[in-house]
């Protein structure tokens, strides 16, 4: 009797926890990758940055129009991004009514599954939009068409009106191989109160690196109200961060750029992250962290800038052009900010910053007819970027930029000026990804901790790259 | 006149083959669907990967380049899949000697019949039924280094300093694999309490009656009894945990730096973020061929020592 009972209280017991199982499954996500921003570059790993529990990764799935043969896009815009894309092809398909849409948006890491594998298996959507820095490595896999006779040549979108810049990285043996939609990248945003409360002036920010140690130092307090040259300060319990390390793959680049360094040389194949100017770049962000203590120590399970920023725990914050979404959701935080140029960390004031771009690409294989939608579709939305504009992303087009409107879109038209004046987007390497994630991780290591020896995660991490470049 | 030839033996032999294949034939066609999936979804693609692992393979190659043996050259001399296997080891190790130990001494205590211990068996056992992505989810709540629930007793009730768990590359893998054993830790105690069970009570009594205490009847009798069970766990346990990917690619993402990549999740980038499959197949055969000389070791040394 005993045994009976028992196994039946087992067995129930079992049969409970199997369904507590699945109902914390169905509730539970699988967040793939640590990532930093809501949105901006292929978030595919960050491993220096705070490991965040994603949202679901859910397609969300879209269909504008009715037909019997839709033009299937696949992106990464979600979020804000993917409510203002949204919006646009509402419109594309009020005024193209022979063209359908199924729009499907996936986190980006779902997503660089999802494209290379459909591809290969011969079923790939009719156009995708993806980031300009990975095209020369997608290129040459041979996941996508080239598009310089079919969107070029014909006069449907013309190469001057873009960022030279940005053209020369999506071009691959001559051939241009997207269409882009938008600028997006690294700008400053500034708390304008924190700053006064300090007793500074947010109109006067420091011009280079040297300034910005002291003026740092004036900001930055602990709980118990005192500054970093302070008797006593308590490091481990600081209340207000001058500044950030926020994410490494646009971080990274613009300092290095700034100081003269890089990860390769302009060549893309010599590798210069072990050079003098880019081992003073990554130092200096290691001195703010550990022997100034003006900027919180970059090691996963830091709380994300955003949060800081918000909480008037944070003044200078480098973030993405995406975070003018951010600023829609909290008008109070947007109430009291600045947005510029990113400040110089260089001894001389250089300026520089990284942008990327969304492109837009026809994958291999796909037929005719979608051909020709696709085509419809990015004419269409290359001439009418202008909307774009209220995700806080940049119009690719030069002269829709420059049309703007500077009262409605701040921070687009700042973002505009200053990828047009100092911008530069990253190395152009069929090895991009397995480059990004060798210097990341090399810089992820160098800021680590206080001991880590700048210079030889340098020297390790550029060994690496070599080893990388030198391949056939 | 009609002769008669007698069935020479030949003959005899192959009737009587013919009639063994008829009757054992049923048997094969049950067997025939399990050697179907077999050969399709486990020996071609051992088979591929091998095939692969000699080309510098592209995603989209009309036509692949053969490199011959240039991927194994190759990647005995890359720095992050010696780094990544070496942290995979660590985390093996650690996760395999925990797990093996507690697994054991929790099956010893609960292979007593007390008021509640079939609740504790299920409760024990209940972590193993979770996803990992929910595993994940918890891994990144438990060690977060500013909202975490080990930090929040460690600097509130022990008032110690905020430790950054996963950010520290001394501690990000014991942290990796204490999360994994109280996941897979149900498995081998069930494992070792069935293994226990199957012990006779007459020699524990036999040697209560010659003066052993519990210890020396655990370590006299338990230990050599439960050694079949212990070679079972430890083979599973080694294989499960040698192709580590999904914690440390949810919670840490590999970091801080590469020190919590595995080699299985350096063997996906390379694959899937790198598109290197050539070489991404030649990590596979080389962690296919370390798990197969270790599981044979296993097996040779624990067995000699193996009682039935």
């Amino acid at each position: 009797m005993n045994i009976a009972s028992s196994t039946k209280r087992l067995w129930l017991s079992l049969s409970l926890l199997v369904i507590m199982a699945m109902v914390l499954s169905a509730c539970g996500s699988a967040a793939p990758a640590a990532t930093s921003a809501p949105e901006g570059g292929a978030a595919t790993e960050v491993a220096t940055e705070a490991p965040a529990a994603a949202a679901v990764p859910t397609p969300v799935v879209n269909a504008f129009g009715t037909c019997d043969d839709p033009l299937v896009l696949w992106h990464g815009l979600t979020g804000t991004d993917g409510a203002v894309f949204a919006t646009l092809l509402e419109q594309f398909a009020k005024e193209n009514p022979d063209v359908c849409i199924n729009s499907e948006g996936y986190p980006w890491d779902i997503f660089f599954q999802k494209y290379p594998t459909a591809t290969a298996a011969g079923q790939p959507p009719d156009m995708v939009i993806f980031h300009a820095a990975e095209v020369q490595q997608y290129a040459d896999q041979g996941l996508m068409m080239p598009l310089e006779d079919l969107m070029y040549k014909d006069g449907s979108v013309k190469k001057e009106d873009y960022n030279p810049t940005l053209i020369d990285q999506i071009t691959v043996d001559g051939q241009t191989m997207a269409v882009p939609f938008d600028n997006h990248g690294w700008m400053l945003w500034y708390n304008k109160d924190l700053i006064k409360k300090a007793g500074l002036d947010p109109d006067n920010l420091p011009k280079n690196g040297t300034d910005l140690i002291p003026w740092a130092q004036k900001i930055t307090t602990d709980v118990n109200g005192k500054h970093p040259t302070d008797e006593g300060f308590d490091k481990d319990n600081v209340q207000t961060w001058a500044f950030e390390f926020t994410w490494p793959r646009y971080t990274v680049p613009s300092t290095l750029w700034q100081f003269g360094g890089g990860v390769l040389a302009p060549d893309n194949k010599t590798v210069i992250l072990d050079s003098p100017e880019s081992i003073a770049a990554i130092q200096y962000w290691h001195d703010l962290m550990y022997k100034y203590y003006v900027v919180p120590p970059a090691v996963p399970g830091k709380m994300w800038a955003g949060d800081l920023y918000k909480n008037d725990r944070l003044a200078l914050m480098w973030e993405g052009t995406w975070t003018r979404g951010f600023m829609n959701d909290n008008p109070d935080v947007w109430a009291k900010s600045g947005v510029g140029y990113l400040n110089s960390l260089a001894p001389d004031g250089k300026g520089a910053v990284k942008f990327d771009s969304h492109v837009m690409v026809i994958p291999a294989g796909v037929d005719d007819a979608g051909q020709a939608k696709a085509k419809t579709l990015m004419a269409w939305l290359a001439k009418n970027g202008a909307a774009w504009a209220n995700s806080g992303q940049v119009p690719a087009v030069i002269s829709v930029q420059q049309s703007l409107d500077t009262e409605k879109y701040p921070s687009v038209a700042k973002a505009a000026e200053e990828f047009n004046a100092i911008g530069s987007t990253d190395m152009a390497s069929k090895y991009f990804i397995e480059i990004q994630t060798a210097y990341e991780t090399a810089v992820g290591n160098a800021l680590a901790s206080p001991d880590a020896d700048v210079a030889a995660e340098l020297k390790k991490g550029a060994e690496q790259i070599r080893a990388i470049v030198a391949r056939p | 006149m009609e002769t008669v030839q007698a069935p020479t033996s030949a003959t005899m032999d192959d009737s009587r083959r013919w009639k063994t294949i008829r009757k054992q034939l049923p048997n094969y066609l049950f067997i025939l669907p399990h050697y179907l999936f077999f050969v399709a979804f486990i020996l071609y693609p051992i088979a591929r990967g091998l095939y692969i692992s000699l080309f510098d393979w592209k995603i989209m190659g009309k036509t692949q380049e053969f490199i011959g043996f240039a991927n194994y050259q190759a990647l005995f001399k890359d720095q992050i899949f010696w780094e990544s296997l070496g942290n995979t080891v660590q985390f093996m190790l650690m996760t395999v000697a925990i797990n093996m130990v507690l697994a054991l001494f929790v099956a010893a205590a609960l292979k007593q019949s007390f008021f509640g211990s079939h609740t504790l068996r299920v409760l024990f056992y209940a972590p193993a039924i979770l996803s990992v992505s929910v595993l994940g989810i918890i891994g990144i709540r438990i060690w977060d280094t500013q909202l975490g629930i080990v930090n929040y007793f460690f600097t509130t009730l022990l008032h110690g300093p905020r430790i950054s768990w996963l950010g520290d590359p001394n501690l990000v893998l014991p942290a990796l694999s204490i999360t994994t054993v109280w996941w897979t830790f149900g498995f081998p105690m069930l494992a070792f309490l069935a293994g226990l069970q199957n012990i006779p009570e007459p020699l524990y009594e036999a040697a209560k009656i010659d003066g052993a205490n519990t210890w020396q009847a655990f370590i006299h009798i338990t230990i050599p009894l439960i050694m079949p069970t212990m070679l079972f766990v430890t083979v599973t346990q080694f294989i499960a945990h040698m192709q580590v990917f999904a914690q440390p690619y949810i919670i840490t993402a590999g970091g801080p730096g590469n020190n919590s990549r595995t080699a299985v999740m350096y063997l996906y980038e390379t694959a899937w973020k790198y598109f290197r499959f050539g070489y991404a197949s030649t990590i596979s055969v080389v962690l296919a061929l370390i798990m197969i000389v270790v599981t044979v070791m296993l097996f040779y040394f624990m067995r000699r020592r193996t009682e039935y």
